[in-house]
């Protein structure tokens, strides 16, 4: 077979030779390892728990977190705006002298990495939290009206574009105690929004299991 | 990341087993040992390394606490990618996941053990996979790169099987397309 036919085989081809693995950036055993130490296999319930707060109502439930999370998310950056004056970070960090690792990498520096001074200490248990949570989001979300899934959804997103946006600044500004404490709640932020839609997901049924 | 010799059947159902009775250290061999390609495919499915991390360790956590599930129908890494393609879909359908370019070479950095040498250049290659509209990469990638049918593709996906052969179909054109370009 020859022309457009022959190519696509060759391409095809090419694809299958493509690599299947491809290393991560960094270990994640130890986010891993923690989440799966408190957890025995096959444990169903997840630990939310440890993390939850009531402070919403169950009448109107996700609509109220959504909103709340939100105002937490429209807090951080507005705070974030004014600690960095009006421009974007991203267009402030073109202005600034090259650091010595990109910035993209930097601005992954994840909480076990981030220096929040004296203001209080995020440790394993924050991980283990936060990794069995997304996961029990992730299984529990399609409970949820639509609107609300998508309410969640964009209000995880705008918590973890904060989360980038402060985590690029601090990169830049490590000592900044503001910063720091900024991206303390933040954090918090995403983790209680994690634990209450787990718990009141969990309280309507399945629609289907997998 | 470093290959090892390939382990056994026989090692890894070892793994498995031990495992299923609570052993992290069995389960940090079954990551050690299927983590690469779970990643891979991640990051192939979501295009953000971020993302595809987060996707990993929620594969491997949803995988150890779903073990006593796990009845060995499949092969453990067919088992480990359904639920990596889950984890990528879940963040991905519900238009939440925030697409970040790539920077160039990071993640191509690494050797691939046993990656034949390619009249496409793999970068090029890669690079256009990425590039294709979400539908046809992710059956592109599974049915491609990683070998599954348009059986066992669709099923991942949860789309019908001549959807998923359409959307092979016009990766392909796409594909052709870009690297002609």
């Amino acid at each position: 077979m020859t022309g457009k036919n022959g190519h696509d085989d060759a391409l095809l081809r090419a694809v299958r030779r493509m690599p299947q693995d491809i290393a991560p950036r960094r270990d994640l055993w130890s986010g891993i390892e923690a989440a799966i130490t408190a957890a025995p296999s096959g444990v169903a319930s997840l630990d939310a728990a440890r993390a939850k707060k009531a402070w919403t109502s169950r009448l109107s439930w996700p609509y109220a977190l959504a909103a709340g999370v939100g105002c937490m998310a429209l807090g951080a950056l507005l705070t974030f705006g004014l600690l960095r004056g009006q421009a974007p970070i991203s267009q402030q960090a073109t202005n600034l002298p090259a650091p010595t690792a990109p910035l993209e990498q930097q601005a992954a520096v994840r909480y076990s990495d981030a220096n929040f001074g004296g203001y209080e200490a995020l440790g394993p248990e924050y991980e283990q939290a936060r990794a069995q949570l997304a996961i029990g989001l992730a299984q529990r979300l399609d409970r949820l009206p639509p609107e609300a899934q998508q309410k969640v959804e964009r209000n995880l997103a705008e918590i973890r574009r904060s989360l980038r946006e402060i985590n690029l600044a601090l990169a830049l500004d490590p000592d900044s105690t503001l910063l720091q404490q900024l991206l303390l709640s933040t954090y918090q932020s995403e983790l209680a929004m994690l634990a209450n839609v787990n718990q009141m997901a969990g309280e309507i049924p399945a629609r289907s299991e997998t | 990341m470093t290959v090892e010799s390939q382990p056994s059947a026989d090692e890894q159902n070892e793994w498995l087993a031990r495992a299923r009775l609570g052993d992290t250290r069995a389960f940090e061999r079954i990551y050690r040992e299927h983590s690469g390609k779970v990643y891979g495919l991640c990051l192939r499915l979501t295009r953000d390394p971020a993302t595809a991390e987060d996707c990993t360790q929620e594969t491997f956590i949803s995988a150890w606490r779903n073990l006593p599930g796990f009845e060995g129908r499949s092969a453990l890494g067919t088992w480990l990618h359904r639920i990596a393609v889950n984890a990528a879909l879940a963040r991905s359908r519900k238009g939440s996941l925030e697409i970040v370019p790539q920077p160039a070479g990071e993640d191509e950095d690494t050797p691939y053990e046993g990656q034949a040498a390619d009249e496409t250049p793999p970068m090029d290659l890669e690079a256009a996979v990425g590039s294709l509209p979400e539908g046809a990469r992710h059956v592109l990638v599974l049915y491609g790169i990683y070998g599954y049918t348009h059986e066992e593709a669709a099923g991942m996906l949860g789309i019908a099987v001549g959807t998923c052969k359409a959307q092979l179909h016009r990766a392909r054109r796409l594909l052709r397309e870009r690297l002609d370009a």
